[in-house]
């Protein structure tokens, strides 16, 4: 190992940390959103809704992200009906199905997360807001969501950098973040351990980044002594 | 269709490499994890800093730059120190690979487990004679394991689709195999779905098994 | 007793001369016609015909193995191998790291792109390349290609592949614009995707690209003079009676045997 490749792979590593963070941001915000929908229906009394809600979660999360990522980019690619559709002008970037495919996964796992934490919410409450006169939207937006997300912080931090962790798989459909510039740099140098240690070392700096973020929006927000236990990786 | 019957049998045995590749560093990472909780609790205080930083390091890094790391830096690092070329094929590298990352998670989980194994047992333990030892191995991890299980059970199907990514240092398992047969046929929708398939399978019978030894483990505790 | 001692030690240190004629040569066989595995699981291809030619000129037994090309030159340069002949191409940086012989091919590499493109019709190097700014190339990671396009088509974008398949399958669906593969490549590609793809542009060569590098030659451990020695005498021989002009016209179908400049 020498400083002097250590040195020379600090900025080519570099030229991959906007994507990482361009695809981590995106893939997590767009996970969230499909997430709470899911995980309502995961909940929801009528079968029409919970059944392909669990059909959903089961099959994501039964299957390797890469599989899902090659079924959108490689698979969907070669469907002429799909290039002829208007979302093909997504569909035909990287960048977008990587981010596309990310977010389905993540939204899969945060899902079941969010079904649980619906579950926990006492049964009372409905009655308490129902004697009270609050309108059934107010009792969603204002008392429901709240205290969920509330609850669910950690989760949500600890799923920003299962995220970031996935966004390295986009390298797999072209995409050169920070992993897909590290590998293309050692097959023209032959010097591995400096490249991608290098790459990890920024790897931890973002994570380390994201964690600092949500525990001050914990300690500012969190309920204190209800955390929930970690969800599984989302790999 | 008839694409797909052709290559069944090669997606079978890929489906056979994945579940060695995930068997064994599912096994061998239950073992790190084991001697890290051991160490946690009777080590020195330096092996617990290197412990906790084994943990939050491998916790932060993609899987899929642990394997690069592993295939392509080994080669390289372990010809090195042994003055002879020592070959790190991709079976090996995913294999070590994936135990150190699953070392990594498992040691949370029965670090958690221990936890709730009552304080009591060490005491009965002790108390009747039991070196520390004898009773951590003998009273203590059995029932650490059993509460362990469902997180266990959780691991073990997060390392099936994390095998997955040793197809791309070029192990020909499920997903390799899928990758090849998509490239031969022209047809990568259908081998992908297939491949997906197969994944689903295997994870929903160990869901069911993973279920079943739980309500078996929950009889004890 | 003493004589027994000193005639199996006589005999071990002849075994020992014996023994170093057995090379071991390293390939990637997984880049026909240059080298694949047949269903017999032996290396078989235009590489492996080359190999045993040049190990029958030089007197020595070879054994030709198969693994990964990213961990042939590692391989070579920690004594696994004696040679390596993998359709492999001679670089700066590969020479910074072992010993090539004299070039003994140089296949020609071509532009494709969809077919129906405006591209399809560029007949000069030169507008080819201007038609080409703006554009996504198609190339495989760590490839010579790779280089070419970062050097002499700074204004397109060039995506990294890790298969070619996977290039001519984007390269059919519209996500990039053309692709740069060895001709031979290209042909067996397109004979699986009828009428998807067609060839641009006149075919490549070192002369036109530097960094395509100066042909494909056999690499060897640095200071393995004496064996280098012997490799590039019977690679020139093997260019001279034409006998390598004949197994590239086995497996091509044409000659991409190496011309001196």
């Amino acid at each position: 190992m020498s400083p002097d490749i250590f040195i020379k792979a600090t900025p080519i590593v570099l030229q991959g940390l906007q994507l990482t963070l361009i695809i981590t941001i995106c893939s997590f915000v767009l996970g969230q959103i499909l997430a709470l929908p899911l995980g309502l229906a995961r909940q929801a009394n009528s079968p029409l809704l919970r059944w392909p809600a669990a059909t959903y979660t089961f099959l994501i999360r039964g299957s390797p992200l890469l599989v899902q990522l090659f079924i959108i980019y490689y698979g969907l690619g070669q469907i002429p009906a799909v290039r002829n559709s208007i979302l093909w002008p997504i569909l035909r970037e990287p960048l977008y199905c990587g981010i596309i495919a990310i977010a389905l996964n993540s939204a899969a796992y945060m899902a079941e997360v969010v079904a649980g934490a619906l579950k926990r919410v006492p049964k009372g409450q409905t009655e308490a807001c129902i004697s009270l006169g609050i309108s059934r939207r107010h009792r969603f937006t204002d008392v429901l969501l709240p205290q969920v997300y509330r609850e669910l912080l950690p989760n949500i931090g600890n799923e920003i950098i299962l995220v970031l962790k996935s966004s390295s798989l986009a390298s797999a459909i072209t995409i050169m973040e920070i992993t897909g510039v590290a590998r293309a740099f050692t097959a023209r140098t032959f010097a591995p351990f400096e490249v991608f240690i290098t790459a990890g070392i920024l790897y931890l700096a973002i994570g380390f980044a994201f964690t600092f973020l949500f525990r001050l929006l914990e300690r500012r927000y969190g309920i204190t002594g209800t955390r929930t236990p970690a969800p599984e990786a989302s790999a | 269709m008839s694409a797909i019957l052709t290559y069944l049998p090669h997606l079978l045995q890929g489906l056979l490499v994945t579940l060695q590749v995930a068997a064994g560093s599912f096994v061998i990472g239950l073992l790190i994890a084991i001697v890290a909780v051991f160490g946690w609790n009777f080590g020195p205080r330096p092996l617990r800093w290197f412990i906790s930083g084994y943990v939050t390091v491998v916790r932060g890094l993609p899987e899929l730059l642990i394997i690069f790391l592993v295939f392509y830096g080994g080669t390289v690092l372990l010809s090195g120190a042994f003055g002879t070329y020592v070959e790190v094929n991709a079976l090996t590298a995913g294999i070590c690979a994936l135990s150190v990352v699953a070392g990594a998670y498992l040691t949370e989980i029965l670090r958690g487990a221990l936890l709730t194994v009552p304080q009591g047992q060490w005491e009965a333990a002790t108390s009747l004679g039991l070196s520390r030892m004898t009773a951590f191995r003998d009273v203590v991890l059995p029932q650490m394991l059993a509460y362990a299980v469902p997180g266990l059970g959780n691991q073990w199907l997060v390392i099936l689709k994390e095998s997955a990514l040793v197809s791309i240092i070029g192990l020909e398992e499920l997903m390799r195999k899928g990758v090849i047969a998509a490239g031969a046929t022209h047809s990568p929708m259908t081998f992908y779905l297939t491949v997906g398939a197969l994944y689903v399978a295997i994870t929903g019978v160990s869901t069911l098994i993973i279920g079943a030894a739980d309500r078996r483990a929950a009889r004890g505790r | 007793m003493k004589t027994l001692a000193l005639s199996s030690l006589l005999a071990c240190l002849l075994a020992g001369t014996a023994m170093a004629d057995t090379l071991r040569v390293g390939t990637s066989a997984d880049f026909p016609p240059w080298e694949s595995v047949n269903e017999a699981g032996d290396v078989i291809g235009f590489d492996r015909d080359v190999i045993d030619e040049v190990c029958k000129r030089i007197e020595a037994e070879c054994n030709v193995a198969n693994q990964a090309f990213d961990g042939l030159l590692p391989a070579l340069q920690v004594g696994k191998f004696d040679m390596v002949i993998s359709g492999m191409s001679i670089t700066e940086e590969r020479a910074e790291q072992v010993d090539f012989s004299n070039a003994y091919a140089e296949p020609p590499y071509r532009f494709a792109v969809a077919a129906g493109s405006d591209l399809a019709k560029t007949e000069k190097r030169e507008d080819l390349e201007a038609a080409l700014e703006g554009k996504v190339i198609g190339v495989q990671t760590g490839s010579t290609h790779e280089a070419v396009v970062r050097a002499h088509l700074p204004k397109s974008e060039p995506r990294l592949y890790e298969r070619n398949e996977q290039i001519a399958d984007d390269l059919n669906a519209g996500r990039i614009d053309a692709g740069l593969l060895e001709q031979s490549v290209w042909e067996q590609l397109m004979e699986a995707r009828e009428g998807q793809l067609s060839l641009t542009g006149p075919l490549l060569s070192s002369a036109d690209y530097a960094e395509f590098g100066n042909g494909t030659a056999i690499a060897m451990r640095k200071g393995s003079d004496d064996l280098k020695k012997r490799v590039d005498e019977a690679v020139a021989s093997m260019l001279a009676d034409g006998k390598i002009a004949e197994l590239s016209n086995k497996w091509f179908g044409y000659d991409l045997s190496y011309k001196a400049k």
